[in-house]
């Protein structure tokens, strides 16, 4: 039986700004949502710039929601001028033409420092109309994993769901040194929301927990912090291969030597490899992994398989597309983003981009739509 | 494989996973810390606080029913564990009669609480309670090794006539003398609270689930348990492991139940520090109303226990011996694994160390102090190791600057110095001490080595022990596969070298493992450049070396109350350094004064930056408006010296 992705589209750099002027919209469908996080990241207006360039004067409707994402009412963040600065230039973007642009405030912390921010966008979304769009696009560039993940999860479940003709695409401005630069404290780690729980259930019968990491370099405490949490039978770790540095497998592989020997007892066999910049291939591993696994245990019941996607953001596509096919659990260790440096954030502000520079690192994801009716 | 790398935490992956290793390997004296707090299942609860790594997990994982049914069938595996739990009350006739049960709190609880609804506490309530009921109907199963599936009806609930309402309330609501039943009930509400908190599709009604209050607790300690209509003798005891993982909400009704004595049962928490106030964990008062030791009991598993070096070297010894048959090489004992012999101690002071020792000293006071020549020839001329004989000269160096600070016509003294005066000053423990030290940092020899130092720089903590000699471990290991059979212990100079570098990743680590650790990770360096500071005077007025600070109570409480954004900083600084035992506290009394003294983890002090003593050496007072003044300004810098004076 083949899966839903396993043919997956992945609409690369040079194809992007064409997949959207080659689409028909004269036939009526011309109404486009694009959804992306508001925050300091210079990349949240990347894809907005280049559709709405693209589809000047094709009599497109575009609304774009910007997710305005901070821990507690009227905080002001450090990094204002930046916000504030991409929030005026996406404004400027979106209202010249027919285009709208809502924002969608989403408190992401209890008064005791709770992370609340997933359970929040996707309760703000329940209430959100989706309905009459024909595009809807969400930007993940700008956006953390521990609102994009579960979000991403919700707007599949939901179409499918509906049964909505919608087609939902995932778009990814893909950047590892901006993401290197990214310092991210985690100080609170758990399941996300919105996927399936089983894990955590005593009332149900005995499974083993098989954790399935997607590794990337310098995630070692929150690895860690995952295991205990987690606390799994086995573990499948995934290696990005093949890659850009042909050697960055070994490379994490020696990263992690300590972990991998001492606490994890990493049997070779165990370890996965999934391309590097190829979400599809990684979705495609881990539903191989998923079979695997439900043979093996056929006899005790579906094991309980817990994603943690560590990889770069167009990577981790394929892991919620797996997540959401299998119904797998994805634990992450949430925490505060902020940039290393504000001198490097400067250097981007700096740099004016054209839009055919933005394309050299756009992807686009078609998760659900034409291509995938039957 | 590396044995002091494995953690009682992972229950289900690794070595410790397996029961049978997790019993081999723990130190019944462990148990020991029990010993201070009378009859161990009393019916008062129990708080275990500790910094992370601390064994909270492992004492529960102990006295689980699991574990507590395989020590009794194989007493072999660990007999002394197997006595010391026999001797606390925990078997009966040779069978379990402790029901442990653990409970682990995770953050899940706390989503009831973000639920929109009049009665999200009734939802946490049910959740709660519907997993200790499974989570005893499990342990009962295990313990009397009955099959979840077929035996069912061999298992009988009757209520107790001292059942409490709320215990005949659900007794009856759930149908709990129907077994089958109610365990299915059970299952069914946790799945469908499950949904509630987590499925944003989920559109029932969240109110019929509630719950009016914890009514598991008691119910399990009002029933009678019949298998096949034989009546099961059991003690059952709830253990909460990591209760620090409730938001505060939940963890104030826990607290509240305690002070209201609602619990009259062995009841358990276990939790990180942080997730106490600050004063609580120092003072242990939970309640002004409530009593320690009357109503509730607290072990803090970071305290100093005398226990603690008997501890540590027993779980030395029971690590090594669990893979001594697989290693090519042999660890006899505790001294063999760190050097072959003694001969080592006088190797790495020579002497020309010693004869640049006694050329300062003349310089210094030779032409001043009459009789100096004649007491360094008396101990460079001593048939004493030259160590010794190098920390004697180093006394001696501290002794004149005393001296002379003392009385400044010490100069015109015409009697100079005597040996018997400088010999009795030399027997001081702190002079020795911070000779030791000084001899250490002066002349880059190795100071932090041996036994003594390395339990002392463990800080009260099995896990920093653990980490220290999995890295000693891991060198021998690489010693060996380099060197084969000509392989060497670890000589003094690589402990030392080796601890320096924990000392450094350990510090590094801080801004990425700990909430607020870049600001936590600025004032740990200053405050050991401050100990770095007032240890090295030249004439030792706080031998054998500062190691922490003192706030005035008093201060600490206007502190606490976080009254602008300065205090609030300090006061998280503070509290998550103790939470994670970078810095330890202390009650003292001194001159009528409430001192809280924070001493820093040992290991902090051996970074080669700072070189500070392993034991617990003396601390400064600190006024808590110069404190805020140097922590809590905008830019702050490492090494600030013009700030330093202030104090």
């Amino acid at each position: 039986m083949v899966s839903k992705w396993e043919y997956g589209v992945h609409i690369g750099p040079s194809e992007y700004l064409d997949f959207f002027s080659e689409i028909d919209y004269s036939q009526g469908a011309n109404r486009i949502l694009i959804i992306t996080g508001l925050g300091w990241d210079p990349r949240m207006s990347y894809s907005i710039k280049c559709i709405v360039d693209t589809l000047k004067g094709r009599g497109v409707e575009i609304d774009v929601h910007l997710i305005r994402y901070q821990p507690k009412t009227n905080f002001v963040s450090q990094y204002k001028k930046y916000i504030d600065k991409n929030y005026e230039e996406t404004k400027v973007i979106v209202e010249t033409g027919q285009n709208n642009l809502s924002t969608i405030d989403i408190i992401t912390r209890t008064n005791d420092n709770l992370y609340i921010g997933d359970k929040n966008l996707l309760l703000e979304y329940t209430k959100i109309d989706l309905d009459g769009y024909d595009w809807i696009i969400l930007d993940v560039s700008s956006l953390p994993k521990s609102l994009y993940l579960p979000l991403t999860n919700f707007l599949i479940t939901k179409f499918e769901r509906d049964q909505s003709k919608v087609n939902f695409l995932v778009s990814v401005y893909q950047d590892s040194a901006f993401d290197k630069e990214i310092a991210e404290t985690p100080d609170d780690t758990r399941f996300l929301k919105g996927f399936k729980v089983k894990a955590e259930k005593y009332g149900s019968d005995n499974f083993p927990i098989i954790w399935v990491p997607v590794l990337e370099k310098n995630q070692k405490s929150n690895l860690i912090e995952l295991k205990s949490f987690i606390n799994p039978h086995d573990i499948y770790p995934v290696f990005p291969f093949p890659s850009k540095n042909p050697r960055c497998d070994d490379d994490i592989l020696l990263h992690y030597k300590e972990l991998i020997t001492n606490s994890w007892k990493l049997d070779p066999m165990n370890i996965i490899y999934a391309g590097e910049d190829d979400p599809f291939d990684l979705y495609n591993s881990i539903c191989f992994l998923k079979k695997h696994l439900n043979s093996v245990f056929h006899h005790i019941g579906s094991p309980c398989i817990v994603l943690t996607i560590l990889s770069s953001k167009l990577s981790s596509i394929g892991g919620v597309i797996a997540a959401y096919e299998h119904e797998l659990e994805v634990a992450h260790s949430i925490g505060a983003h902020s940039p290393s440096n504000i001198q490097f954030l400067d250097k981007y502000f700096d740099t004016t981009l054209s839009i055919n520079d933005i394309c050299q690192n756009m992807h686009l994801l078609w998760i659900l739509g034409e291509p995938y009716h039957e | 494989m590396n044995p002091f790398r494995y953690r009682a935490a992972d229950t289900r992956h690794g070595i410790i996973s397996d029961l049978s290793n997790f019993i081999e390997l723990f130190s019944a004296k462990t148990l020991n810390i029990f010993d201070s707090c009378g009859a161990v299942f009393e019916t008062i609860p129990l708080l275990l606080i500790s910094s992370p790594g601390g064994g909270k997990t492992s004492i529960m994982r102990v006295f689980s029913h699991e574990s507590l049914k395989y020590i009794c069938e194989n007493q072999s595996i660990n007999q002394p564990l197997y006595n010391k739990l026999n001797e606390l009350g925990c078997y009966k006739n040779g069978k379990p009669y402790l029901l442990g049960i653990r409970l682990i709190a995770t953050k899940r609880y706390n989503d009831f609480f973000e639920i929109d609804l009049k009665s999200r506490k009734g939802l946490f309530y049910a959740f709660f309670n519907t997993r200790v009921i499974i989570l005893f109907i499990q342990a009962i199963f295990s313990v009397n090794d009955l099959n979840k599936s077929k035996d069912t009806s061999k298992v009988q609930f009757r209520l107790r006539k001292t059942a409490n309402k709320s215990t005949c309330d659900a007794f009856s609501r759930y149908q709990a003398s129907d077994f089958n039943t109610f365990y299915k009930t059970m299952v069914k509400i946790e799945e469908n609270l499950f949904d509630i908190v987590n499925d944003p599709f989920w559109d029932g009604d969240p109110s019929i689930y509630t719950d009016n209050e914890i009514w598991a607790l008691n119910f399990i300690f009002s029933i009678d348990v019949f298998l096949n209509d034989k009546k099961v003798e059991y003690l059952p005891i709830v253990m909460i492991d990591d209760f620090h993982n409730f938001k505060s909400q939940a963890r104030k009704i826990f607290l509240e139940n305690i002070s209201s004595r609602e619990f009259n049962f062995p009841f358990w928490l276990s939790s990180r520090k942080s997730a106490l106030p600050l004063e609580t964990y120092i003072s242990e008062d939970l309640q002004t109303a409530i009593t320690k030791g009357r109503d509730y009991e607290v072990l803090d598993l970071n305290k100093d226990h005398k226990n603690f070096s008997a501890v540590l070297l027993e779980i030395f010894k029971l690590r090594i011996s669990h893979i001594q048959s697989k290693l090519p090489f042999k660890f006899r004992t505790f001294n063999k694994f760190l050097v072959n012999n003694n001969k080592d101690k006088n190797l790495y002071v020579s002497k020309s160390t010693i004869e640049n020792i006694e050329t300062s000293i003349k310089e210094k006071f030779v032409q001043s102090v009459k009789n100096i020549d004649k007491i360094i020839m008396n101990y460079i001329d001593s048939n004493q190791p030259n160590e010794k004989i190098a920390i004697s000269l180093i006394a001696l160096d501290v002794f004149l600057y005393r001296k002379i600070g003392e009385d400044t016509l010490f100069y015109k003294n015409e009697h100079g110095v005597t040996i018997q005066e400088f010999q009795k000053f030399l027997n001081r423990n702190d002079i020795y001490n911070v000779s030791k030290l000084f001899l250490g940092k002066k002349f880059r020899l190795p100071y932090y080595c041996g036994i003594k130092n390395i339990i002392s720089i463990s800080s009260n903590s099995i896990d920093q022990f653990l980490n220290i000699f999995g890295r000693f471990y891991e060198e021998l290991n690489v010693n060996y596969f380099i060197k084969g059979n000509d392989w060497e212990p670890l000589s003094f100079e690589r402990q030392n070298n080796l601890i320096n570098k924990l000392s450094f990743e350990y510090l590094n680590r801080i801004p990425k493992e700990i909430p607020y650790g870049r600001y936590i990770s600025q004032f740990i360096r200053i405050l050991l450049s401050f100990c770095k500071n007032e240890t090295y005077k030249n004439n030792a007025p706080y031998a054998p070396g500062v190691t922490g600070i003192a706030i005035i109570s008093r201060e600490f409480e206007f502190l606490k109350k976080c009254t602008n954004r300065k205090n609030e900083h300090l006061y998280k600084i503070i509290r998550n350094s103790i939470s994670y035992n970078l810095l330890e506290p202390n009650y003292i009394t001194r001159q009528n004064k409430t001192l809280i003294v924070l001493y820093i983890n040992r290991l902090l002090c051996c970074h080669a930056t700072w070189h500070l003593p392993v034991q617990k050496g003396s601390y400064r007072i600190i006024r808590l408006d110069n404190l805020i003044d140097l922590f809590c300004s905008d830019i702050i810098e490492e090494k600030n010296e013009e700030q330093l004076q202030l104090w």
